[in-house]
């Protein structure tokens, strides 16, 4: 088994150290394939389910490999089935800005970034095990991972809610993000100005059905990390923009089990964190979800839930925990399963304040050819448990595009909110 | 009998079609695709059911029905392209004939509201983008203000529907839409601000360009509406004359004179505001974004919403049955201008909401005897204060949801405020500074299939207030298309002329039940 490394993985930081670090390598390759030999891994086409998954539950989240056992009692036992692994490395123009910040920047002891770093590219490329801020970095390369200039989805989320196995609601939304920072391919490049100061912005407009429809969240990131986020959420039955407060993050959406620091597996900010790098293992992963449209999604008041079943692949996973500063934070702790090459989290298991098994997040991903020709990997779907009450929240975003739109700051603005709506 | 039995069958037919038309699967339209076009039609059945816990007064039974209103509300977008849209609302709906109401001067058909243009074309627009920064929206719309949840301060727009309503019905639905020209610009450059601009040129039924309110009552010529607002039945020499034109005047020997002469009646007329151009409503509001602070400014000149009662010459005439001369006494909707701000911020602890108006020169009725017009002008504040933390109190045995709570505070303050009274209906003294709280506790359970919540308002001044609890219910049956609202709805006061105190005798339990479809 070739141990597959990610471009950011090495470097040569000088000459002194070069010989320690080339030490440390050599340690951590041995621990690295004496572990791949330790894993059973399961070959392409092959079936994993109830009968066999014990052979392969280490390539699984824990609370994951529950699907397997009971269907985390409300749904048929889970099915899977393995693909080859493929390579979903990030566009050329990525890899490039990130280079360029080998060695720039640190973290500092509050865990913020040192060195002024401009938002463009990885900020850590030349991630290195042995560094006790291993974690941090890798979190905010997680942070500052290329998602896109711009992400354009016209009625093309949709979602799943089911209650102990009984559909209850499906919803669809509109989905738009506009990045402010790590922009490669639209104008303004690099970094698109605005006086807010944003470095992302999203809009997720409900649309379906009539009891959600017109309602519409926007949710603003701050390029300078120390500023919280802030939310405005744009109600029709009051027909205004209401502000919503950072609190929030943690609190379900909209009846479902998604908080918002739950989306993409970890929206959380990352100076609310303490991290520990629990290191790097195997699991499958879905980076190629072959879904292309609705019409491969289940009907919407099905009593199975869409759960991709296909194009499961092995995938190299940095394991990371994330535990609240706050004592008060519903979550205690989060297990993040972070894909090494595409920064992607594959699995996030949450745990409540008794140290109980509480919620368990699953994403997909597909392979996008931008409009540029380059490929990269998206997030396509994925679903979210919460194991105690057995409510499910499935989602998938069919049809959602990269670069396609040239979006404006303007659109972006809580007053756009109030026109959009009714 | 026989409209009623005509409309029964109509509303049925209604809900046949739109039950037939809706995908089984789903109970929900799916957008119609005309080419290009995308058409989505939406809306909901609903039904108010509510009971009086009270006997009614100045009414002639005491039947406790207090309403039973259904409603149907179809909603429909049409996107023509990215740039142009149509938005559509029209509504239907029914109610029965309340024996608590018998008496009444209105009809029937009054509530059965489809015979009347402004009650079943509530929206109609159409919404041309012309670029990401200018949006412009022309027809009949509703555009909602401020930032105050439980009372109106900022959201000056439009006025209310008060004639079959309180407590059951959201804001949304008492506003009376209204025609008008609206543009929202975002300011050129790298800015965060927005500007939005409208005008309203008076264009709907005279009665719908102001508050529209239930019949009070007359003690002895007339019961009143169940939401009417009680008869000002207090004798209070050299100040009231009470309801206007009414029977207190009467029973008194008529009014004192005003200068000289004898005492005479009032003769009651009513001046709605007109569809030209002196009368056109006009205004604007920014919105801006800086350092997490989301601020603006607006303005706004209209009417007064709610009648002022001003004293006119002698009409000449005479009363046929006492011989006393009558005076006019006209309910008019002044001119006002509403000045504006708000602010609100997302602090580490809550957010914080603020907005206060400044009226200039507010006309106010005093019903003072010895004034040529009974109407005063006085300068007009009103603030809102108001601390939201949502999000924060999580609980380990209640895991799925936050407790949420929303404190606010609202105040009226009228620098010189000794001889004004409250509306034009009575005779109670207005504080100069009339403050009010509210604070609503919320949560739901199972991930949104249960809500619970409960709002508590208090007007210390007038020691009157209300409670409010609410138990919410979706029903997993059909896409969560069916909903119940359990709610009880207590009002206190000292009296029942002032603040909320007016509606003091209208406790009651009240069962909503809506089907989306």
């Amino acid at each position: 088994m070739v141990k597959r490394q990610s471009y950011l993985y090495f470097h040569t930081v000088d000459k002194v150290l070069f010989r320690f670090h080339l030490a440390l390598a050599i340690i951590f390759m041995l621990i690295g394939v004496c572990s791949a030999h330790a894993q059973n891994l399961p070959k392409p086409g092959q079936v994993i389910d109830h009968n066999n998954y014990k052979e392969y539950k280490e390539l699984f989240s824990d609370i994951f490999a529950l699907g397997f056992e009971n269907g985390f009692e409300m749904t048929p036992t889970i099915t899977v089935k393995v693909s080859e692994t493929g390579s979903y490395p990030f566009p050329e123009p990525v890899k490039k800005a990130s280079m360029k910040n080998k060695g720039k920047y640190d973290v500092d002891s509050e865990g913020f970034i040192t060195g002024g770093y401009d938002y463009i590219g990885f900020p850590f490329p030349n991630l290195d095990p042995a560094d006790k801020k291993y974690a941090q970095k890798v979190m905010w390369n997680f942070t500052y991972r290329y998602l896109g200039d711009t992400k354009y989805g016209k009625n093309t989320s949709s979602m799943w809610l089911m209650r102990k196995g009984q559909p209850i609601r499906y919803q669809q939304m509109d989905y738009f993000i506009l990045r402010f920072a790590s922009r490669y391919y639209i104008e303004p490049k690099n970094v698109y100005e605005n006086p807010a100061g944003l470095l992302w912005a999203k809009i997720q407009a409900f649309t379906y059905p009539s009891s959600v429809r017109g309602t519409s969240m926007l949710n603003y990131r701050y390029m300078d990390p120390r500023k919280q986020d802030d939310t405005y959420i744009y109600l029709p039955s009051l027909r205004r923009v209401v502000r919503l407060e950072a609190g929030e993050r943690s609190t379900p959406a909209m009846g479902t089990v998604v908080s918002p620091d739950d989306f993409n597996g970890f929206e959380g900010r990352n100076q609310d964190f303490t991290f520990k790098y629990l290191g790097t293992k195997k699991m499958m992963g879905v980076q190629n979800c072959p879904w292309e449209t609705k019409d491969d999604l289940p009907a919407r008041t099905t009593k199975e839930f869409p759960l991709c079943r296909e194009n499961w692949e092995v995938r190299e996973v940095f394991v990371i925990e994330a535990l609240p500063k706050d004592p008060d934070y519903p979550v205690a702790r989060r297990r993040l399963y972070i894909d090494k090459e595409t920064y992607c989290i594959l699995f996030s298991d949450s745990y409540d304040r008794s140290g109980n098994p509480w919620k368990l997040f699953v994403n997909y991903y597909k392979r996008e050819k931008l409009p540029s020709g380059d490929i990269m990997s998206k997030y396509h779907g994925g679903f979210g448990i919460d194991i105690q009450t057995s409510f499910l929240t499935a989602y998938a975003f069919t049809n959602m595009t990269t670069n396609t739109h040239d979006l404006k700051y303007s659109e972006f603005l809580p007053s756009a909110l109030r026109t959009s709506g009714r | 009998m026989a409209t009623k039995t005509l409309f029964i069958k109509f509303l049925v037919k209604i809900i046949i079609i739109f039950s037939l038309l809706v995908p089984i699967e789903c109970f929900s339209f799916e957008p119609i695709k005309f080419g290009t076009t995308d058409v989505t039609a939406y809306g909901w059945v609903r039904n108010n059911l509510g009971m009086f816990l009270e006997n009614q007064p100045y009414t002639q039974n005491s039947n406790d029905l207090a309403t039973a209103r259904t409603w149907i509300r179809l909603y429909t977008d049409i996107e023509f392209n990215r740039n142009l849209k149509f938005y559509g609302a029209a509504q239907l709906a029914w109610e029965p004939k309340y024996k608590v109401e018998e008496g009444t001067e209105r009809t029937w058909d009054e509530y059965c509201e489809y015979n009347d243009l402004n009650d079943v074309l509530r929206e109609a627009s159409l919404i041309w983008t012309s670029s990401a920064n200018h949006k412009f929206l022309i027809g009949r719309q509703i555009v909602i203000w401020g930032e105050a949840l439980t009372e109106r301060v900022g959201d000056v727009i439009h006025p209310n529907d008060n004639r079959f309503t309180l407590g059951f019905a959201n804001l949304e639905d008492t506003r009376i839409p209204s025609w008008m020209i609206r543009g929202v610009h975002n300011l050129p450059g790298k800015s965060s601000t927005s500007l939005e601009w409208l005008i309203i040129p008076n264009i709907e039924k005279k009665e719908y360009r102001v508050n529209r309110l239930a019949d009070f009552p007359i003690p002895g010529v007339r019961a009143g509406q169940r939401f009417g607002i009680p008869f000002e039945d207090r004798d209070i020499p050299g100040k009231s004359i009470g309801s206007l034109g009414l029977n207190a005047p009467v029973a008194r020997g008529g009014i004192p004179p005003f200068e000289s002469g004898s005492p005479e009646l009032p003769y009651l007329t009513t001046e709605y505001p007109e569809s030209n151009s002196d009368d056109f409503r006009y205004g604007f509001r920014t919105s801006s974004i800086l350092n997490g602070y989301q601020f603006g400014v607006s303005y706004f000149h209209t009417q007064h919403y709610d009648p002022i009662t001003e004293r006119r010459e002698l009409t000449g005439t005479f009363d046929p049955q006492l011989g006393l001369p009558l005076r006019e006494y006209a309910v008019t909707y002044p001119q006002i201008d509403v000045v504006g701000a708000y602010l609100n911020k997302d602090t580490k602890v809550g957010v914080l909401r603020m907005e206060a108006i400044y009226v200039p020169e507010m006309p106010f009725g005093t019903f003072d005897l010895d004034d040529a017009d009974a109407v005063v002008d006085r300068d007009y504040i009103k603030y809102m204060v108001a601390w939201d933390l949502n999000g924060y109190l999580h609980f380990d045995w209640h895991k799925t949801a936050s407790f949420d709570i929303t404190l606010e505070h609202v105040a009226e303050w009228i620098p010189n405020a000794d001889d004004l009274s409250y509306l034009a209906f009575y005779s109670t003294e207005l504080p100069s500074y009339n403050p009010r709280f509210a604070i609503n506790l919320s949560t739901n359970w199972f991930y949104d299939l249960i809500g619970t919540s409960v709002v508590v308002q208090c007007y210390p001044k007038s020691k009157s207030g209300l409670i409010m609890p609410t138990i919410t219910y979706k029903h997993p049956w059909l896409n969560e298309a069916l909903t119940f609202e359990l709610k009880y709805i207590n009002v206190f006061g000292e009296d029942r002329y002032s603040d909320i105190g007016i509606m003091k005798d209208k406790d009651m339990v009240l069962l909503t039940t809506q089907f989306n479809f």
